[in-house]
């Protein structure tokens, strides 16, 4: 008989622009995933499919990536539905794995991960183990990215972690650079594709990432360090506060 | 036929040079540092030979364009050039008083443009009386190759200026992009956070280099930050790093790292050096 053994079911819950190439991902690898979009309030509770569909999840991913409040609750629902071996993954953008373990009642289950949409096959992973986390939960979270072809790189647990946090400075200067006005949005990326050799200008970046999350994780992370290192150009904030955030909503930087 | 004279014969004012006569360009190339400008020629033969070699330029043009080159240790003979490019050292009183000759010995027309990377156009424009036609014409290391060039307006610097510089760069085959007189310009100033935060990051103990540097790569960029500063060396990182934060009267996000200072205290500047924050053969 030509029957497959059904491979591990995946639950995936959050923002679309995370939860549709992941749950792509699964199910181009032939895993059964359940996708539940939410886009910042979270589900108070979770429908009767999904809670079973929970009760089943080998692995489950939380990919909200801000508001925090929205992401505390939906963490919460999470660790109350799922069965208890089961590892959960949470997009760690704005917040450590070490807080959102804080938030459970299981934190050795716990796994931060950092990516950036778009999230395609070879795309680069972070994964950050939080301060009382668990090698077991890593081990299996980490196995599942690798079979969907994820790039996996161990950082320490920190808020923003690698890319994020050197993508999000980058942009966040280069719209300071726009702000005071020293050169046009189309030069300043023309110039450190031609300068420098970047694959995309950052305002570009910007507008494919979506202003929103920008300015939401330098927020975090000067909350974090309380430096002024990661001061918001007012700009961008300006920008969010009109809409303007980029490809999603049609207009950034740029017209999409 | 167009003619552009250019101060200072090292690595930037000789690759300009080779930029504008392989574009029909009379050039005028000076420097007093012995040894400068014969090592100037050599090197702009040794380009016309390897292009002609490679089939970017034949015989004829290579020929030409070695006829338009001429080399000078009398800054009067700049006098004839419309347009004046200064590629000097990197040190203001020097580049003011270069500015001032030039103020002195060029007709009031003729544009005087800097190659600076991190020197205020506006304090070079304000030793001349003609601050109007003073601009930045940031060209990038190796300049026959790299098609950036930064038009910098300085304060008082007009925008018939800012537009002959411009044309000229398209004409010879540059991408030239406008910017506003700040402490280094786009790129040098953009680019800040891709190596700070690196160091920051390090500095956290959040991931050693190579993790960075490999993470870096996945996301489409050629080289990751650390692999980056070995290639410019540490030196001359840190050195625009401290620049570009006293420039802006110490604003954080321009901060330099005590690791980088360090680094370079231990003499590990880079590929140069044989070790950096990688090591070499």
């Amino acid at each position: 008989m030509g029957t497959q053994p059904l491979k591990e079911r995946i639950l995936i819950v959050g923002a679309a622009a995370f939860a549709e190439d992941l749950g792509g991902l699964f199910l181009e690898q032939g895993y059964p995933a359940a996708v539940l979009i939410c886009e910042g309030e979270p589900p108070l509770a979770l429908s009767p499919d999904l809670q079973a569909e929970a009760r089943s999840a080998a692995l489950a991913l939380e990919v909200l990536p801000f508001p925090l409040e929205s992401k505390r609750m939906l963490i919460t629902t999470l660790d109350e539905a799922l069965s208890p071996e089961a590892p959960l993954l949470s997009l760690c953008l704005t917040v450590s794995a070490t807080q959102v373990a804080s938030w459970t009642r299981r934190p050795g289950r716990v796994v931060g991960f950092a990516a950036l949409p778009p999230l395609t096959r070879e795309a680069p992973v972070e994964l950050a183990v939080p301060l009382a986390g668990d090698s077991a939960a890593l081990k299996s979270a980490r196995a599942y990215l690798e079979r969907i072809g994820l790039r996996i790189e161990m950082v320490r647990d920190t808020v923003g972690m690698v890319l994020p946090r050197i993508l999000c400075a980058l942009i966040n200067e280069a719209a300071f650079a726009v702000m005071e006005g020293i050169a046009t949005p189309e030069d300043i990326d023309t110039a450190m594709k031609l300068g420098t050799n970047y694959p995309r200008g950052p305002l570009e970046w910007g507008d494919l990432i979506g202003l929103d999350l920008v300015v939401a994780i330098l927020d975090a992370l000067e909350a974090e360090h309380r430096n002024g290192i990661y001061r918001t150009a007012p700009l961008l904030r300006q920008m969010v506060r009109a809409g303007l955030v980029g490809r999603k909503t049609g207009k950034g930087f740029y017209s999409w | 036929m167009e003619h552009v004279g250019i101060v200072g014969a090292g690595t930037m004012g000789r690759g300009i040079a080779y930029v504008a006569i392989t574009h029909g360009v009379q050039v005028t190339l000076y420097d007093v540092a012995p040894g400068a400008l014969e090592s100037a020629a050599a090197q702009i033969e040794a380009w016309l030979g390897e292009a002609t070699a490679r089939g970017r330029l034949d015989e004829g043009e290579a020929r030409r364009a070695r006829d338009r080159l001429r080399l000078s240790a009398t800054l009067e003979d700049l006098a004839g050039a419309e347009i004046v490019i200064e590629a000097a050292p990197e040190n203001l009183a020097l580049k003011q008083e270069i500015f001032r000759q030039l103020d002195t010995i060029c007709p009031p027309g003729t544009i005087l443009a800097s190659n600076t990377s991190s020197l205020s156009i506006t304090a070079l424009g304000a030793v001349t009386r003609r601050p109007d036609r003073v601009a930045g014409m940031h060209f990038f290391n190796p300049a026959p190759i790299m098609r950036l060039v930064e038009v910098v307006r300085g304060l008082a610097t007009s925008e018939e200026t800012v537009r002959a510089l411009v044309d000229l760069a398209r004409r010879w085959g540059k991408t030239p992009v406008v910017v506003k007189d700040t402490p280094g310009f786009i790129v040098n100033r953009v680019a800040r956070p891709f190596y700070l935060e690196a160091l920051r990051l390090i500095g956290e103990g959040v991931a050693d280099p190579p993790t960075v540097d490999r993470l870096v790569r996945a996301l489409g960029f050629r080289m990751g930050p650390f692999e980056l500063m070995d290639l410019i060396g540490l030196d001359v990182n840190l050195s625009v790093s401290e620049s570009i934060y006293h420039a802006f009267f110490e604003e954080p996000r321009f901060r330099p790292h005590p690791l980088q200072r360090q680094m370079v205290q231990a003499g590990r500047l880079g590929r140069k050096t044989g070790k950096g924050w990688y090591e070499y053969e």
